[in-house]
């Protein structure tokens, strides 16, 4: 019996590191990911698929010393931008004559989120290295992450083996189904890059452009007349805004952040207008997007993980009474 | 006045209208059978248990001869139908009617669609996934507080600019 026990003790010593090998090699390769999505100058197409419908768009990422540049072009259908100066973020809707503008939050850095979260990352994903292969002609390593819980999709990423930076990545709901990819057709890494390709196509200035820029300031009292009665476990608020309303209606948004690391859930609080607010969902890719009335607000809440995650937070929360 | 036709489902037609439309009705088989396939898209949609099958049997015989839409989404759990949007209606109708082929001749409607969904999830045609501009803007301000953005740079913005093909779509 003893024997037997030292055996278990013996063979336990053995597989711990090897698991947490595995684990910590896998977490690396996001870290590794994650930096190489930052400090690398590359350009590339990728071809983005949902649904049944793909996209092939062309992707621009420059650093110097002006910080980061970055630049998407939709190249099929209407030629669609979206424009990143540091964490300026604009994005130009030619059929709508629109250009939203946005201020990135404190996620611009996965790398400064990955420390304070490995652990939770692991406790709500299985993550693990899987095979090397290639992909727009580049070796690549496979990394899965994949969840413990029905609340969140799994993900596959496939890095650059030596610059580490993403390749493919897909999104994989729970009957292992690809409900959403990214893949580089064909990428260009520490090439020269001219400053003016990153420039918008679009002059915004011009008149005919009706400019969105929702201004958003951090808020700790945000959204504290709210009651979550559901906790998603894994899911940690992680920023609270109130947002000006958009083209001077003089209402104001507030805005949630809820994130396990990877995924997030935004939770978007109006004003309701009209009374017909019904019920509605949508999909955007991977994001799924659930409204809802409470009282005399609109409730919007989104982000890439499944509807029903989204409809228990959603229908859990109701206004504090006062 | 195959429109009015659906308006009058939804009530909303104007009384005149609606007992000028109740008239025509009467006299022309034609729109009686639209306000038969329209009730019965209408049942379908909404899931309603005891939809007739006698009238699907007809309604299918016509629609082995009519093309069919696929629809790459969903439908939606309950609610009013927009048939009463003269333009849209022929075109949503010819969708709508598509997935209720698909639905009556499939064991599993689901398996069909695009990306799944249990069938408890209420669900929103994609003639009505056109999201209002507040939901671009939110697409974007989710996408630029997301902790992906850091691993995928600017990439995952492509579905906040994407979204406004799916929603032109018919």
């Amino acid at each position: 019996m003893k024997r037997a026990l030292v055996l278990l003790a013996l063979g336990g010593a053995l597989v711990a590191p090897a698991y947490s090998d595995q684990h910590g090699d896998a977490l690396a390769w996001l870290q590794k990911m994650a930096a190489a999505a930052q400090k690398l100058n590359y350009t590339g197409t990728f071809t983005y698929q949902s649904g049944g419908s793909s996209e092939t768009s062309r992707i621009t990422h420059l650093v110097d010393a002006a910080g980061e540049q970055e630049k998407l072009e939709v190249l099929d259908g209407s030629p669609r931008e979206v424009v990143r100066s540091n964490d300026e973020v604009k994005c130009f809707l030619p059929d709508d004559k629109v250009v939203i503008v946005e201020n990135r939050g404190q996620y611009k850095a996965f790398p400064a989120l990955l420390p304070a979260s490995v652990s939770n990352l692991g406790e709500y994903y299985q993550i693990r290295k899987g095979d090397v292969s290639r992909v727009a002609g580049l070796d690549s390593q496979l990394v899965i992450l994949e969840p413990r819980d029905a609340l969140r999709y799994g993900h596959h990423l496939w890095a650059d083996v030596n610059s580490g930076l993403i390749l493919k990545a897909r999104t994989i709901n729970e009957r292992n189904e690809t409900i959403e990819q990214f893949a580089f057709n064909q990428l260009q890494i520490n090439g020269i890059i001219d400053r003016e390709t990153l420039k918008p196509r679009f002059d915004s200035e011009g008149k005919a452009w009706r400019i969105h820029n929702a201004r958003a300031s951090q808020s700790l009292s945000a959204g504290s007349d709210w009651l979550f009665k559901v906790q998603l476990p894994g899911f940690k608020k992680s920023a609270g805004m109130k947002r000006q309303a958009r083209r001077g209606s003089g209402t104001e948004t507030t805005h949630f952040v809820f994130t396990d690391g990877l995924a997030s859930i935004s939770v978007f609080i109006e004003p309701l207008a009209d009374q017909k607010a019904e019920k509605a969902t949508y999909s955007v890719g991977a994001i799924n997007v659930y409204k809802r009335a409470a009282g005399k607000h609109l409730l919007t809440v989104l982000g890439e993980v499944p509807m029903a995650t989204l409809m228990r937070l959603g229908d859990g929360m109701e206004p504090r009474k006062k | 006045m195959k429109p009015d036709i659906s308006a009058l489902l939804d009530d909303e037609l104007e009384p005149g209208a609606a007992s000028r439309t109740i008239d025509a009705l009467r006299r022309e088989k034609e729109l009686q059978e639209a306000w038969n396939v329209y009730h019965l898209i209408g049942d379908a949609l909404r899931r309603s248990p005891g939809y007739s099958h006698d009238l699907s049997a007809k309604v299918m015989a016509r629609l082995m001869e009519e093309p069919v839409l696929f629809v790459p989404a969903a439908l939606p759990k309950r609610t009013r139908l927009r048939f009463a949007l003269p333009l849209a209606a022929a075109v949503m109708g010819m969708a709508a009617v598509g997935w209720v082929a698909l639905s009556l001749n499939a064991p599993q409607p689901h398996e069909l669609a695009a990306r799944q969904r249990p069938s408890s999830q209420p669900v929103v045609h994609p003639a009505e996934q056109s999201p209002s501009g507040a939901l671009k803007e939110y697409l974007v301000a989710h996408q630029a507080h997301s902790p992906s953005g850091g691993i995928q740079g600017v990439a995952p913005y492509v579905r906040s600019v994407s979204e406004i093909r799916q929603g032109g779509r018919p």
